[in-house]
Parts: structure tokens; sequence; C-alpha cells
């Protein structure tokens, strides 16, 4: 039985991996969905991340929980500063402000001679473990279980339901989105870093809106407010290609698909199909009433 | 030089106004952003090049090809769009934009599927190349042929939304959808309607762009959908002469920046633009709605 | 003792005057009432007071702190809690969690101590849901409804779910917007008593509403808005008799 695991696990290590960076990214882009609004430079925070983290490795040899840390904290305070102005933006501008800051990192990265420019920075030391990936994993999905109960838990539930009828309450929409962008930004720096120090080889391509779609569609299809869902996600459509390698070129067809037919017909995504919750919104009795 | 620049500019600008038009024209009526425009502009685009690649002259896959691109805009709608509408999901959700997104994904995959995923030309001499001089600029007759049509769809459009029924109805839709519904209008044609209108602006973006820099590939919709949407928020979102302008003022930029700055941060000027009117102003220029939380 | 003054407030949209001096006194203990016919202003005022809208001119104080000009939540925060007139409950979570949400302000539970399951906070977690339950009770929600999502509750529990997560607040003001619309005469009876047994608390509470019969029987003043003014304020006997409030409802439609 043992050996049969292990045989498993030494044919799909790679893919085993890259599950778990993955759902770490998924679980930074549920943090600001579980707020209630769309940040979608999960994919530029973790290049940024990745670059610091992986020039510290090249040039100092630190060890990698140094430079993940030190490429989250540099991730985070990015998001701190972009933050500031942009989550006080209404829903579809505060979405396209942060693309096009994921767009400006990207042309930067491209150009800075430090970064290797579009050719990459290559020999990053292969540092990355199955078990730190999932330790890493494990001690998020522990913090995102007891978020859930806290206040900053109800607060961020609230304001994603209706952030006017939150205000009301005496929390602020503002702050709350600042911090769950500045939070998701860091998640998204560590699972950076860890796939640099996974793969020896980055570049700007890889952190540009397409992977950003990748990790929107992760939550997407687990369910957008859960973090169980994102990590769900995750792991199916990063399997996808693997289960369904007959339809490789077909791959984007079917991503495409799933990702419709989740979104028509099962809005709570497949964590929504177990809740208990109701599923099906009804569009609320209450008009809009801001002045 | 300085006259070569400001031709330069013009004609990328028309083709960037006349892909945000299409944008903002689905944002003005549907509070939606259609991130499936650029599919729509790049298969519309091949669509242009298979015909005449099998002897339709340029001008006759013209209008064919963007009345596919309409086309598949309606279908859009019904298929990603209409759904979530009848479910009451408003535009301000997530929903649609994902939507949309999955759908751009599927119509890029099958593009890539049918015509491969290498850039591809057309065919020498199907496409008028030759130069032209005005003043101290040299351009070719695509190029004047791009910022003529631009220009005449655009008037159309105009004048459509301006002094025709259907026109007064879309206006009616964005204002209110639901008291245009009680004064009779039918709002789910009229939306449909829209698409196609939108549709086939970003497809004759798309023909124009790939006839005039003689390259018809994958990639060329998701490099000018966030260009688009910098166009549209410089312009104003939901505003269609902002689109306009948005698109012209754009395309000086670039070309300008390129010419007496740097060349390799002109993608950069975009976002750079973009990201600085939402915070200092995010109404754009000509925008009217509200882009701050109270 | 708080006091809610309001201090020749005015709005003023694009021109047209929604608001135009109005002054009066909310204190506590005492439930005002404010009346007029639709549109006169009277979801305004309450929008000015809780910050959603801000005053042209004249000032809103609480115990002489200034609200105007203050972001909404900053307002709540002071202890300002509404319910609104079209109702905006927290629509997919539970009755229970509605109102849970609405004691965010006065929790006391550190945010880290889940992290490390310190009993006490857990203890603190058990007495904030208690003390949710307790309002369900005392607002009258039947105990089947209390783990239904809102958007599915009828009309007049979601009424209710309102004010008592309004009341988890422990707000020194209350602002109810129309909670009769839609309720029967025993709905209204029960919710007269509840108003009162608010004000009873120390909390000053402004009720809007258009059923005459309950306002007049709840409130200890009346204010009458008509066009933005305040054009009578008194006893409810005084402002039933006061022949420009008589007039102000002539030929708009009077109370249900």
């Amino acid at each position: 039985m043992l050996g049969a695991l292990a045989h498993f696990y030494a044919l799909h290590s790679k893919l085993i991996d890259q599950i778990g960076i993955n759902a770490i990214f998924a679980l930074s882009l549920s943090l600001t969905l579980q707020a209630g609004h769309l940040a979608l430079a999960n994919s530029a925070f973790g290049g940024i991340a990745a670059y610091v983290a992986s020039l510290l490795s090249i040039s100092r040899g630190w060890p990698l929980t140094v430079t993940t840390l030190i490429g989250a904290a540099a991730a985070a305070l990015v998001g701190a500063l972009i933050g500031w102005p942009v989550t006080r933006l209404r829903g579809v501008f505060l979405a396209i402000a942060t693309i096009g800051f994921g767009e400006i990192a990207l042309i930067v990265e491209n150009n800075l001679s430090v970064t290797g420019g579009a050719e990459g920075l290559a020999q990053i030391p292969n540092e990355t473990t199955t078990w730190k990936i999932y330790l890493v994993l494990a001690i998020l999905a522990f913090f995102f279980w007891r978020l859930r109960d806290t206040r900053a838990g109800w607060a961020m539930a609230a304001v994603r339901e209706d952030e006017y009828a939150a205000a009301s309450f005496g929390i602020d929409p503002a702050r709350v989105k600042f911090w769950t962008f500045v939070g998701s930004a860091a998640i998204a720096g560590i699972a950076g870093s860890l796939y640099a120090h996974e793969n020896f080889f980055i570049s700007p391509g890889d952190w540009g809106f397409g992977r950003m779609i990748d990790i929107l569609v992760y939550c997407v299809i687990g369910g957008v407010s859960s973090p169980w869902g994102a990590m769900l996600g995750a792991a199916i459509i990063s399997s996808l290609p693997e289960v369904f390698r007959f339809l490789h070129n077909y791959r984007d067809i079917v991503n495409g698909l799933v990702l419709l037919l989740v979104v028509i017909f099962a809005p709570q995504g497949i964590a929504g199909l177990w809740s208990r919750e109701r599923r099906a919104p009804q569009p609320p009795a209450a008009a809009e009433e801001r002045a | 030089m300085f006259d070569q620049q400001l031709a330069n500019g013009i004609f990328l600008g028309a083709v960037y106004a006349l892909f945000a038009v299409g944008y903002t024209l689905i944002f003005g009526v549907l509070d939606i952003l259609n991130l499936a425009h650029s599919a729509i502009f790049m298969s519309s685009s091949f669509v242009a090049l298979a015909l005449v690649t099998h002897g339709l002259p340029f001008w006759a896959a013209f209008p064919l090809a963007t009345a596919f691109g309409g086309l598949l805009s309606v279908v859009l709608d019904r298929v990603a769009f209409a759904p979530l509408r009848a479910r009451g999901a408003g535009g301000g959700s997530l929903g649609p934009l994902i939507s949309s997104i999955a759908f751009g994904i599927i119509v890029v995959s099958v593009t890539r599927g049918f015509f491969g995923p290498d850039e591809v030309g057309y065919p020498s001499g199907t496409v008028p190349h030759a130069n032209l001089h005005l003043g101290h600029a040299t351009f070719t007759v695509m190029d004047l042929s791009v910022l003529v049509v631009s220009l005449l769809m655009m008037i159309l459009l105009s004048l459509l939304l301006k002094a025709t029924p259907l026109g007064r109805a879309i206006r009616a839709v964005a204002e209110n959808a639901k008291a245009a519904s009680l004064l009779g209008i039918d709002v789910e044609r009229t939306i449909g309607v829209t698409f196609l209108i939108a549709g086939a602006l970003g497809a004759a973006a798309g023909i124009l762009i790939g006839a005039q820099f003689n390259a018809v590939g994958i990639l060329m919709g998701q490099r000018i959908e966030l260009k688009g949407l910098a166009v549209i928020i410089l312009g104003g979102m939901g505003s269609i002469p902002g689109a306009v302008l948005g698109g012209f003022l754009l395309g000086l930029l670039e070309v300008f920046s390129v010419a007496y700055l740097s060349s390799s941060y002109r993608d950069a000027i975009a976002f750079g633009v973009m990201f600085l009117i939402l915070i200092v102003r995010p109404g754009g220029l000509l925008g009217k709605r509200a882009a701050r939380t109270a | 003792m708080s006091t809610l003054q309001f201090r020749d407030v005015g709005v003023d949209f694009g021109g047209v005057h929604a608001l135009h001096g109005v002054s009066f006194d909310v204190e506590s203990g005492r439930v005002v009432g404010l009346i007029g016919p639709n549109g006169a202003g009277k979801t305004t005022l309450i929008n000015v007071t809780t910050g959603l809208v801000a005053p042209t001119t004249g000032s809103v104080t609480l115990d002489g702190a200034k609200l105007s000009g203050r972001r909404p939540h900053e307002i709540a925060r002071l202890g300002v809690a509404r319910t609104y007139q079209n109702i905006r409950l927290f629509p997919r979570m539970t009755a229970l969690q509605n109102v849970i949400v609405g004691a965010t302000r006065i929790r006391r539970d550190p945010d880290l101590g889940a992290f490390v399951f310190l009993p006490a906070v857990r203890r603190m977690r058990i007495e904030l849901e208690e003390h949710a339950r307790y309002l369900l009770t005392r607002v009258g929600l039947p105990r089947h409804e209390w783990e239904t999502s809102a958007n599915v509750l009828p009309y007049g529990s979601q009424r209710r779910v309102e004010i008592a997560r309004a009341l988890a607040m422990r707000p020194r003001v209350l602002l109810i917007d129309e909670p009769a619309a839609g309720m029967n005469p025993q709905e209204t009876a029960n919710l007269k008593a509840l108003i009162k047994s608010i004000a009873a608390e120390g909390v000053a509470v402004m009720l809007v509403e258009h059923d005459m019969p309950l306002v007049m029987g709840t409130c200890d003043h009346v204010a009458v808005l008509n066009f933005g003014e305040l054009i009578a304020q008194g006893s409810p006997a005084e402002v039933s008799r006061n022949p420009a409030v008589v007039e102000a409802y002539l030929g708009s439609e009077a109370s249900s």
C-alpha cells in the first residue's frame, strides 16, 4: 500500500506540487473575494515576490523560508501602496485598476536588467519541496478556517453582502477591502516564491493576465467565497490537463466551458453544491437607496 | 517627423477608438465589462482573412466578417449574459464578468483550433498598400481606409443613437431598463441589437487592424483588450464620445511617447494613464458614472 | 441622556431643495415621529443623519459631537443605528447572522484569540450569539425563522430582523424608516409596544411612518415635513389639529 503511494507520488510529484502552489494562489484570491471585491493582481504580486525572492536566493543564497517571507513582504508593501487609492474604487473600476497595475508590473519586469528582462531569471535554487508547500497550505487553511468566526471575518462577509448596510453598523468597507487586498498580495507572494524555487526559471510572462484568469477559474469553480472551494477548484483544474491529456489541444475550451457552465448553473461553485446554505440568491427586496 | 508621428497616432487612434466604442456601448447599456469583446475582435479578423484567401476581394469580405462579429456577439449575449439577467444577477456582480471571460476563452480556443497559433498575413495584392503623401507624412491607402471607415462607422453609430427609434430605445435601456420596459420598449430585443452593434464595431476594428498591419494572430485580442480598457477609462466608461476621444488620445500618446521617449515602455503609457485617471478622476474625461464608494 | 439635534439642515440636489432649514431634537427615552407626504424628505433626513448624504447647510449633532461630514461607519460607531425603508438585510445570511453582524461595533472578542483557541474568547462568542437570540425573541421572530436566509423571509419578518440587527449595536439613537408597511393590525400593535420598550431603555428613537394611528399612539413628539421643510411640530394631538398639516396631506395619499 505504502509502496503504491510512493510510486504514485514519484510519478506525479510535479503535478502534486503544482496543485499545492495553485491552491495557495487560489486562497490569495479567495481572501478578497470573501470581502466581495474583485482584485485581479494576484499573479502580478506573485511575480513581484518571485523575483525578489529569487534574486535573494541567487545572489545571497538565503534559505527558502527567509527569501519567501521577504518576497511576500515586498509584495504586501507594493499591495499597500497601490491598494490605498485602489480599494476606494467601486467594483468594476477596482478590477480594472488592478488589471492595469498587473500590466505595468509586467512591463517593468520585461525592461529591468536586474530581472533579466524578457529572458527571465534562471538558475533559481530548487528548494521547494512538496511538504513545504503543503505545510504552508495547511497553515493558510487553518488561518482561513479560524478567520470566519472573528470580528474581521464577519466584517468581510457583511461588506461582501452589502457594503453600504455594513457601513451603517460601524464597518469601514474601505478598510476591509484594503487589508484583504494587502493580505492577498502577501499570500500570492508566498505562492510566487514557492513557484520560482520549484521551476528553476521564471520570466515576466509567467505572471500575466493569463495566469490571473487561471486563478480566477480555480476560485469560481470551487466556490467564489469559499476557501475550501478555492483549493478544490485549483486541484480540479490543475489536474484536468493530466486527466484529459487526449484533450490537450482543447484544454482551454474545456476550461472555458466548465467556467461558463458553473457561472450560469452553479454560481456558488462546486463547494456550493455541498453547502447547506441557500444556493440561488433571489433578487433582494431592497431597491438601491443611495443618494 | 512630427507630421509622420501625428499621422501614425491618428491611424492607431482610429482603431483604438473603434474597438473602445463597442466596449463602452455594452458597459453603458448593461453595466457589464464585456471581456469577450477582444475575442470577437480577433476571430472576425481571421474570418475576413479566410474569406480573402478564398478569393473574395477585401472590401467584400469586410462587411461579411463584420456581420459575423455582430452575430457572434449576439450569441455571446444569449449564452453568457441573458441567463444571468433572467436570474436577477445585477450588472455590478461578478457573474457577467466571469461569464464573458469564459466565452472569450472558448472563442479563442476554437479559433486557434481552426486557424492555428501562428500569425498570418494577407495574400499579397489583396490589401491596397500604395503609398500616399500629405505634408511630411507618408502612409498607405490602407491606413487612410482604416481612418475613413472607422470615422464613418462612428458617425453612423452616433446618428443611429440620436435620431432613430432604435437609438432612443438603446439610450432608454441604458438609463433605466425597468423604466424602459414600462414604456413599452422590448428590453431583451434592444439588448440583443446593442450586442449586435458592439460586436460589429469590434469586428470591424479587428479586420481593419489586421489588414493594416498585415498580421492576424491569436494574441491580437489580448493585446488590444487591455488597451481598450485604458481607452474607456480615459474617455469615461459608458460614454461613446469619450471612447472616441480617448481612443485618438491614446493612439497619439503612444506614438509620440515612442518617438520622443522610449519604445520599451510604450505599453506602460496606456496603463499608466489608466491608473492615473482611476486615482485622480475615475469618471474619465467625459464619463458620468460615479466611481468611488460612498 | 443622548440628544440628537438637527439644526437648520438643508440638502440641495442640483438646484432642488430636498431639505431646507430643518431643526428639531430627538431625546433619550422619547419617540419622535417624522411624518409627511411622500417625497417630503423624510428618508433624506435619515440619510443625512447616518452620513449617506452630506447636508449642504446646517448640522446634525449627537450630544454636541458633530455627525454631519463624517463617514457613515464613523457615525454608526458613535451609536447611531437605522433600519431601511426598502430593507437592506444581508441577503444570504440567516436572520441570526444578520443580527450578529449588527453587534460588530461592540464585540469585545479579540481576533487573535480565535487562532489560539482561548476559552475566554469562546465564551464571548457564545454570549454574542445568545444576545442575538435574545433580540430575535424580543422582536418576536418565530424560532423556526432564525436560521433562514434573510432573502427568503416573509416581509414582516424581514422588518423585524432589521430592528433586531439595529438593536444589536446597543445604539444611543435609533432611526426607524417605515417599519409598519405591510403589517397587519396585530403586528402593528406589537411593533408599537416594541418601539416604546426601546425608548424606555433610554434610546432616542425617531420613527418615520405613514401609519397615523401608530404614530399618534407611539410618539411623544411629532415633526411634520412637507417639500423638505418642517411645517409643524408638537404633541401628536397638536399636530393632528394643525391646519397646515391637514392641508399638506390633502390630495396626497393619507395613512393606509
